[in-house]
């Protein structure tokens, strides 16, 4: 065996883990910002951090390999404990794009809200890179640490708002929930590192497949499980959702926002990574888990839903089924599906984000006003921002020619081709139950009458251009899907 | 003298255990808090007992790191539970239900 | 081709609401050209199609072989004509029938947008494609409905038409997937010819229930029925256009379209002549005592088309023949009266039959022109509708089974269709005018369409040749998939039919003066109605709202500990699976070898933990909470890790510090819960507790016995210049993951000072009065002095452990610990205050120090032309002081330490700050 040291020098590879180190230093150096800035004003610092975004956007572009993560010439590096190949690329521009369309839209509400606090800007970058480790990691220490700075960043985030009540019940009950989590995450790691010897993805995999007693081992399956519930409680999957609706609707909209896309696609990225190569030898054991899960995740997501008359909860209890409906390309584990899943995390990107842009719009002070009712005639009043929001709606629905459409398309396509059918038609079910509640949204918006008077509705330049990015996204995504499904069709292993 | 593997496995399963009844039994958020870093404490004693069964060193590593996350996760959630606290009087987890629904 | 007509639709549809400036008239007239044009070009296609079919395909979706295809044959260009040549007419009628309706520009968009995806339905040659149309239908079907949305009717009407179609659609999406994976493709050619293939699948039957629940909800078939009479609040050229002419047809088109691959079999036979028979039925018992125009027709409408699908249903060729004559002969007689009762309803403002009368002489052509449509609905020679009546007829009879009761329902139906036709026309228009009109002239655009309408009906009546070889018999081969002819003739000879004919007529006068009393009868049945699928449908939508709250009181109550009880059982159900599915448990508790030592520590920390989770006192619990992490450091030492041991216990020393100082603030414990619960939740996590415990040692029984140490060699590390295996590690190997542990430290800092950072304003006041009490009672005279003392050494303590970090336990990591313990201990002896002077610079700022130099010296390393962060060493010679060795590492080692004091101190000193 060569000795530590040898590997050591030979295995630090810079490029493996440069988006992340471009975006951990622009958010160290923000902070000194933060630091020497006048109180209160925090604008440059929203500015600065989409700068750092766009430049690690490019970094990350420049790692794109077109041939495929298989044969192409992927970047590993640090003792083989990240690997910057196509499934991580394509999941660091989804971080990217939900990261950026959150700055935008956050500057001017959080001058509303009266919290400008420059923190805000380098937790979301900190955030960001946490959740890219989680999609590069290829040991499950490196998928650990990403875990927790994202979610320290976000407990955090999720409680900014100190002065209000609802942000810090948020913040508080994401915490204590995360971390109960989290231990048995770690426990189920440390158990299959107790069978396999090692904690990296690939080698756990390799260990499972020459040693199939391993496989009908208790500690084995054991770990399995409880890895599983770290992951799926970041995904939002029943019966591990409970905290998603309370921590969404206290949290501030934008990080509601980017919570509900980035850190959710970062979770099924590290879950993808570790479930599909570590242990894809117990491929039977979670998928039958899944398949069940998968199913009531969708029927609790929706059904809930429906009882909903605050739009941020509305659209939380969505997000727990729309998790449902990624893990119907997690069950199905082809090709189809798995990409499925990529390209899905960033459809409902660009329409989630786009729909909570609206919601940041819309909102006034203290954003009780967000019901069906403080929604009422919307459309007529603010015609563009009604049209927006229609269109995130139909997206979510899953009605062409927009970005949600194609999703589930593909997601339920590669059920149908590994042969979970029926799978594929309870989620088309549940996608029919999911157009009560969007469309009652647009009932309000267009068929009923102005409650009040919406004059206070002020277009601000960052959040109206992230609507704008969200719509080009939706359409781009809905109407000439073939690049992006190409690429995601790269990305996957 | 070699430190027997399995008896501290065992210990660190039952403390793991002890740690999630106290997490459910307990109202008060930084008693649960508490609870959940024996959790981390009683998984990390796995770490160790397994790195020097396997003789390898990813579980020392691991440990390390586990840590240093606690820490950081303890000093985030105190804050937490203080701005919780500025603003209701209260640290009892039955009084952390404005959201729900 | 094909794709730009479609361009050319769907850009009018986006010019429409711009194109409303210029007024509703001038508008619409602008609208009837794109129509009109395609009319006339698909026209010019009629004998290409005759040919054979013709498909243009566009790669859409590469990667999942969805192509943007368009399939025109005999059946589709059928439906292309309906669609464009009665828009064409509807646009002239809509521009003047809704000149004074306020929001028009939404009304013609979207009205162009449902032109543009019925033909994009009909002119599908993929079943994604179709599927995607389908769903357009329906929501611009939703939009139109509910365009007066003022009232509660229009918008219930809209939601249950959209909800009815819209789940039907999501069930056709289910089936056509189904289907694409049982042909083994998506294309529409494909899959028409793998009939044989779907029909041996077991699959077969899904597919066909799920394909006619889609037909069925679009179609109006019995039991989905009743939205279609709701959607009558549309404006009527909405109702005329969708809700007779196209859209509700599309049911139709799918079912013609696949009856090559589906039809044939008996559950296609029974399921379509049992819905049609039924929607048949239903059409006229639902009609009788109807008293508005509108009401009336879509009854009529039911009624028709439970005879198409029953007609497709029998599946005989001539079945066939007689479907499509008759879906044609219905769009042309539907379409005239449809724009005839909203001429009434302009011209008078009503449209209840027992108010209007005498309207002939105002408008003479209009009633011609109803006259004529309503002769060839009551099937009267010489109009098209008698040559339809005819050909059904003859298939009944004809009928391979049950022939009898088929002719027997079918006269039933057009005896309905002969007394509606006979109320359309006889009421209305004559009798004594006694009705204030609209003196103002009918514009001709109006006039135009129920008159080219109706006589159509007239000239295709006398002239059958028109279309029978050019439209028809294409259709016919489409929908038979082999070659056939239609032949229609206006007089067959004295025969049964006419027989049939001649007793219909009979009966439909019967009927006609029947009608009012009938009326009083069938307004005593109107409750039992009631009970029919429509209240099915609203007790399913209040059901699944009561379920919805229901299920989200329950689940969602809020409550954290019950969040944290649900994760708990969920594992432990994960957990049980788990030994079930690795088949019992081995369980196998081994205390034989037991040491002394190890039984003490053990003691020592279960008893602790035991205080921990049960102690009302809270120092009781943090300091129980201190002996357990000191006990495991002393394991760690145990184990041979002694770097780790004194991590954990500086660790372990700094968090009780800062539970100490936060729970000072805090109050004590309330007994908020009740017993109940707090015996509940204890009576769980035992159980749960012992099935973990359980479940992990059965584990670690059968995972100890796998021998996989051998698998990995001890390594050692001679060249890393350093023997403390987790520094060298920190600094050298995994340098990476150790970036990732300054961020975790650097974010908490920054985390905890954004939430703790400003007091809130209304108290702040008052607490820096009581935070300067604090801090003078916490001044204690020996706590200060000892610090005194202590401190410079803790400090150089701190100094060596950082500097000899590569040989021996210590580094930046646990020498800034040492130091930023030494700061709070400063802070605890004499107050915060005291200790942010000595520190002179922001905690924050010593974290961006440190994070400059660590990785400012990553990038040494890089631009020296070394991998970044790996090690770049130097040895400096001190003469007989030995040599100290710089390098990189060591300036990343500097940085590390800088930021832990940073890190920890901004954690603390805001958590010590009194508020």
């Amino acid at each position: 065996m060569e000795n530590l040291a040898q590997i050591a020098m030979q295995d630090v590879n810079f490029g493996a883990i440069m988006p992340s180190l471009v975006l951990v230093c622009f958010g160290m150096a923000l902070l000194l910002v933060t630091v020497f800035s006048p109180r209160g004003k925090t604008t440059h610092v929203a500015y600065l951090s989409i700068l750092a975004l766009v430049v690690t956007g490019i970094v990350s572009l420049a790692t794109w390999t077109p041939a495929g993560s298989l044969v192409g010439n992927w970047q590993e590096g640090f003792g083989g404990s990240v690997r910057l190949d196509n499934f991580a690329t394509f999941f660091n521009i989804v971080f990217l794009i939900a990261a950026g369309l959150t700055i935008l839209m956050s500057d001017d509400y959080l001058k509303r809200e009266e919290y400008p606090i420059g923190e805000y800007y380098p937790l979301i970058l900190f955030t960001t890179a946490g959740a890219m480790w989680m999609a590069s990691g290829t040991d499950l220490m490196t998928i650990f640490l990403g875990l927790e700075v994202l979610s320290i960043s976000l407990y955090v985030l999720a409680g900014f708002f100190r002065r209000q009540e609802r942000s810090n019940e948020a913040g508080l009950k994401y915490f204590l929930l995360g971390a109960f989590s989290t231990g048995f995450l770690l426990y189920g790691i440390a158990l299959i590192y107790g069978v396999t010897g090692t904690t990296k993805v690939a080698l756990i995999g390799e260990i499972l497949a020459n040693n199939p007693s391993l496989l009908t081992n208790t500690m084995t399956l054991a770990g399995m499980g409880l890895m599983s519930i770290g992951f799926l409680f970041k995904i939002a999957a029943a019966p591990f959702h409970m905290w998603t609706p309370d921590v969404y609707q206290g949290a501030p909209t934008p990080i509601t926002a980017f919570m509900s896309a980035g850190p959710k696609a970062a979770a099924f990225a590290a879950f993808l990574r570790v479930f599909v190569i570590g242990l894809a030898g117990l491929q039977d054991q979670w998928t039958s888990l899944l398949w069940i899960l998968a199913v009531l995740t969708m029927i609790v997501g929706n059904v809930v839903a429906i009882y909903q008359t605050n739009l941020k909860r509305m659209l939380a209890y969505s997000s727990i089924a729309h998790a449902g409906y990624a893990l119907v390309g997690m069950v199905a584990a082809n090709a189809i599906g798995l990409s499925g899943i990529l390209f899905y995390m960033l459809a409902y990107t660009f329409m989630n984000l786009g729909a909570f842009a609206i919601l940041v719009l819309a909102g006034k002070k203290g954003e009780d006003n967000l019901t069906l009712d403080g929604f009422a005639g919307f459309g007529f009043k603010r015609p563009f921002l009604g049209v927006a929001m229609s269109i995130f709606l139909l997206s979510l629905m899953g009605i062409p020619p927009t970005a949600g459409f194609t999703a589930k398309f593909y997601i339920f396509a590669g059920a149908v081709e590994a042969g979970y059918i029926w799978l594929a038609i309870i989620g088309v079910l549940n996608s029919a139950v999911s157009l009560y509640y969007y469309l009652r949204v647009m009932v309000y918006m267009y068929f009923r009458d102005p409650a009040e008077d919406y004059g206070w509705v002020k277009m601000h330049a960052g959040a109206v251009l992230s609507i704008v990015v969200a719509i080009i996204g939706v359409f781009y995504l809905g109407i000439i899907p073939g690049a992006v499904m190409e690429f995601a069709k790269l990305a996957i292993f | 003298m070699s430190p027997t593997v399995y008896h501290y496995l065992t210990l660190s399963a039952i403390l793991f255990s002890m740690g999630t009844i106290g997490v459910l039994t307990r109202r008060n958020a930084i008693v649960i808090f508490m609870c959940i870093e024996l959790m981390l404490n009683a998984v990390n004693l796995s770490f160790i007992a397994l790195s020097r069964h396997l003789g390898n060193l990813d579980g020392q590593i691991f440990v390390f790191f586990v840590m240093a996350v606690a820490a950081a996760e303890a000093a985030v959630g105190l804050a937490l539970m203080i701005t919780f606290f500025r603003n209701r009087e209260s640290i009892e987890v039955d009084d952390i239900n404005l959201l729900k629904w | 081709m094909l794709l730009f007509s479609l361009v050319l639709i769907f850009a009018a549809a986006a010019l429409a609401p711009w194109l409303l400036r210029f007024g509703a008239v001038r508008a619409s007239t602008f609208l009837t050209f794109p129509p009109l044009v395609l009319t006339g070009y698909f026209l010019t296609l009629t004998d290409r199609v005759g040919a054979g079919a013709v498909v243009e395909s566009h790669p859409w979706v590469p990667a999942l072989g969805v192509n943007l295809t368009f399939y025109l044959d005999g059946l589709s260009l059928l439906f292309v004509l309906l669609v464009s040549g009665v828009g064409t007419l509807v646009f002239l009628y809509a521009g003047h029938y809704m000149r004074e309706e306020p929001q028009l520009g939404r009304f013609f968009f979207f009205l162009t947008f449902f032109m543009g995806s019925m033909l994009g339905l009909v002119l599908a040659g993929n079943l994604i494609t179709l599927f995607v149309f389908w769903e357009l239908t329906s929501i611009s079907s939703y939009f139109l409905i509910g365009y007066r949305h003022g009232e509660e009717e229009s918008r219930a009407a809209a939601l249950q038409a959209l909800l009815v179609t819209g789940l039907g659609g999501l069930a056709l999406l289910a089936g056509f997937l189904l289907l694409g994976q049982v042909a083994g493709s998506l294309e529409m050619s494909a899959v028409l010819g793998s009939g044989e293939v779907v029909r041996d699948h077991p699959l077969y039957l899904p597919i066909l229930l799920l394909v006619l629940a889609g037909a069925f909800t679009k179609s109006a078939q019995f039991p989905f029925h009743f939205w279609l009479p709701s959607a009558m609040a549309a404006p009527t050229p909405v109702s005329a256009y969708l809700h007779s002419v196209t859209m509700v047809k599309a049911g139709i088109y799918l079912l013609a379209r696949f009856s090559p691959v589906l039809g044939g079999t008996p559950p296609w036979q029974w399921s379509l002549i049992l819905a049609g028979a039924a929607t048949m039925l239903l059409g006229v018992v639902l009609a009788i005592g109807q008293n508005d125009l509108k009401r009336l027709l879509a009854y009529s409408t039911i009624n028709s088309l439970g005879i198409l699908v029953f007609l497709l249903g029998i599946d005989t060729e001539k079945a066939v023949h007689a479907a499509l004559v008759f879906l044609l002969v219905h769009a042309l007689y539907k379409g005239a009266l449809f724009l005839v009762a909203g001429i009434v309803d302009h011209q008078t403002g009503t449209r209840d039959i027992r108010q209007l009368r005498g309207l002939g002489r105002q408008l003479p052509l209009i009633t011609v022109a109803t006259a004529l449509a309503a002769l060839s609905m009551a099937g009267f020679p010489p109009l098209f509708g008698f040559i339809g009546k005819e050909t059904i007829y003859h298939v009944v009879l004809d009928a391979p089974s049950a022939a009898p009761l088929l002719t027997l329902l079918t006269v039933l139906a057009n005896v309905l269709l002969v007394a509606v036709a006979a109320l359309f026309v006889l009421k209305p228009f004559f009798g004594r005018p006694a009705m204030a009109v609209d003196p103002h002239p009918l514009p001709a655009a109006m006039t135009l369409g129920p008159v080219l309408l109706a006589a159509g009906g007239l000239v295709i009546g006398l002239l059958p040749w028109l279309i029978d070889e050019r439209l028809l018999t294409p259709a016919a081969s489409a929908v038979l998939a082999t070659p056939t002819q239609v032949e229609l003739a206006l007089w067959h000879g004295i025969n049964l039919n006419l027989l049939l004919s001649l007793l219909t007529f009979v009966l439909g006068a019967g009927a006609y003066l029947g009608w009012l009393r009938w009326g009083q009868m069938a307004a005593r049945w109107r409750p039992l109605a009631g009970w029919g699928p429509a209240t099915w449908y609203k007790w399913g939508l209040k059901g699944l709202t009561g379920t919805a709250a229901a299920q989200t009181r329950i689940l969602q109550h809020g409550y954290l500990s019950l969040y944290l009880l649900a994760i708990f059982v969920a594992t432990c159900g994960f957990a049980g699976l788990a030994l079930w599915r690795a088949g019992g448990v081995p369980l196998a508790l081994q205390l034989g070898d037991l040491q002394f030592f190890e039984a003490v520590i053990a003691l020592l920390i279960l008893a602790s933990a035991v205080v921990a989770i049960r102690s009302d006192s809270r120092l009781g619990a943090i300091v129980a909470m201190g002996v357990i992490g000191y006990g495991i450091a002393l394991i760690y030492i145990e184990f041979g890790a002694p770097d780790l041991a004194m991590t954990q216990f500086i660790i372990e020393t700094i968090t009780v510090i800062l539970f100490i100082l936060v729970i000072s603030r805090l109050p004590a414990y309330a007994e908020l819960s009740s017993r109940g619960s707090r015996l509940r939740d204890a009576l769980v996590a035992v159980a749960g507790g012992g099935l973990m415990t359980v479940l992990v040692l059965a584990a670690l029984a059968t995972g100890s016995e796998s021998r996989l140490a051998d698998f990995f060699a001890e390594t050692t590390y001679p060249e890393a210049h350093g023997r403390d295996i987790v520094n060298v590690i920190l600094v050298d190997f995994r340098a990476m993951d150790t970036l990732g542990e300054i961020t975790v430290l650097g974010l908490a800092g920054a985390g905890v000072a954004a939430l703790l950072r400003l007091r809130p304003t209304s108290k702040r006041g008052e607490n820096r009065h009581q935070s300067q009490e604090q801090e003078e009672m916490r001044q204690s005279l020996i706590l200060a002095t000892a610090t005194r003392y202590l401190m410079p050494m803790l400090l150089l303590l701190s100094l060596f452990l950082f500097l000899r970090g590569h040989y021996l336990p210590g580094g930046g990591f646990i020498g800034g610990l040492v130091a930023a313990a030494t700061f709070s201990l400063h802070a605890f002896a004499y107050g915060v205050k005291r200790t942010r002077q000595i520190l002179r610079l922001r905690p924050r700022t010593y974290i961006g120090l440190g994070l400059l130099l660590a990785l400012g010296s990553g990038l040494v390393s890089l631009v020296t032309g070394h991998p970044f962060l790996t090690g770049r060493w130097e040895a400096l010679q001190f003469g007989a002081m030995g040599e100290l060795q710089l390098g990189t590492p060591l300036a990343f080692d500097a940085g590390v330490f800088l930021v832990v004091i940073g890190a920890t101190l901004a954690i603390l000193l805001p958590l010590a700050e009194g508020d």
